[in-house]
């Protein structure tokens, strides 16, 4: 028996949209990536970041409260971060002073050249050189820290 | 009369309502499931925030008032200076009990305290390590009798 055929423009044939059923699925299989991307990206756990920056910023200021950023010396300071530091934390620091009522700048740097592809936690603490009775000041100085994770 | 007739292309129905299926389950299992990682984001971060302030109260603060006790404190701060643990007010910290010491810190979290010497021995030590389904736990260096020492804070439940 002879299918009848219907008698539309087409027959009794149908098509499918398939260029547009393709676009379709790329924009949302697109938006879900977008979307999947942006999620990842802001969930991380920024805690470690701000560990270092707190761990930086402790140190120094426990080296000020132990007088040792007085000392002014490179050594001294440095076997004092050595030994606070955690092992698995590169660190960078910079000393600088100058002398009361004077214009020239002294300096010096401890530690390893801060990378640039890693978060890297940063500060600067400002501290007074005074004689043994405290009476007076003769130094001005800043102690800025990187901090980094090896 | 001339009877119109609509066509429907049945195939094309049938292909692109499985398709709009499909990408609809796709849609809702992607929001279901990024909406829970969400939420624990948002839990985590309130927590690991909340770790960080209360340290910073306790090493750098005198607390509310500077002379507290365990009968009248208001904010608990153990330092007598920046980064300086006080030894009375440590002892005052250690005799207040973990419910008073959460209710101060306006927390409902267990709270993870240990006071130690560079060298690790213990100084001073409150609640237990964190144990449970999420914990942060931080390491602060302080000073205390004139010495350095590393303060372990955390919260936990």
């Amino acid at each position: 028996m002879k299918k009848r055929s219907w008698n539309l423009v087409y027959g009794n044939k149908g098509f499918a949209f398939i260029l547009d059923v393709f676009l379709a699925i790329l924009l949302v299989i697109l938006m879900l990536a977008a979307s999947n991307i942006y999620i990842f990206k802001n969930t991380k756990d920024t805690s470690s970041n701000l560990q270092l920056s707190k761990t930086g910023s402790d140190i120094v200021t426990v080296l000020d409260n132990t007088k040792e950023l007085d000392t002014l010396n490179k050594d001294s300071i440095e076997d004092s971060i050595s030994s606070l530091i955690p092992e698995n934390y590169g660190y960078r620091f910079n000393i600088s002073w100058q002398k009361s009522g004077e214009q020239e700048m002294q300096s010096f740097e401890i530690g390893n050249i801060v990378p640039n592809d890693k978060f890297v936690a940063t500060g600067k603490k400002f501290f007074l050189v005074t004689n043994t009775d405290e009476t007076n000041i003769t130094d001005y100085g800043s102690a800025k820290y990187w901090i980094w994770l090896k | 009369m001339k009877h119109r007739r609509a066509q429907i292309s049945a195939f094309d129905f049938i292909l692109a309502s499985s398709v709009s299926v499909i990408i609809l389950v796709l849609v809702a299992a992607t929001f279901f499931l990024y909406e829970r990682k969400i939420n624990e984001f948002v839990l985590y971060n309130d927590l690991s925030t909340k770790t960080f302030q209360v340290s910073d109260v306790l090493i750098k603060s005198e607390g509310v008032p500077s002379n507290w006790n365990s009968t009248n404190v208001n904010i608990i701060g153990l330092a007598s200076e920046d980064r300086v643990i006080n030894v009375d007010k440590l002892n005052n910290f250690i005799d207040l009990s973990q419910q008073e010491i959460k209710d101060k810190m306006a927390t409902n979290y267990d709270i993870y305290f240990n006071l130690t010497n560079i060298t690790g021995k213990s100084i001073a030590s409150i609640g237990n390590p964190p144990a449970g389904i999420r914990s942060v736990v931080i390491k602060r260096y302080v000073m205390y009798k004139n010495e350095e020492a590393i303060m372990e804070f955390g919260l936990w439940e």
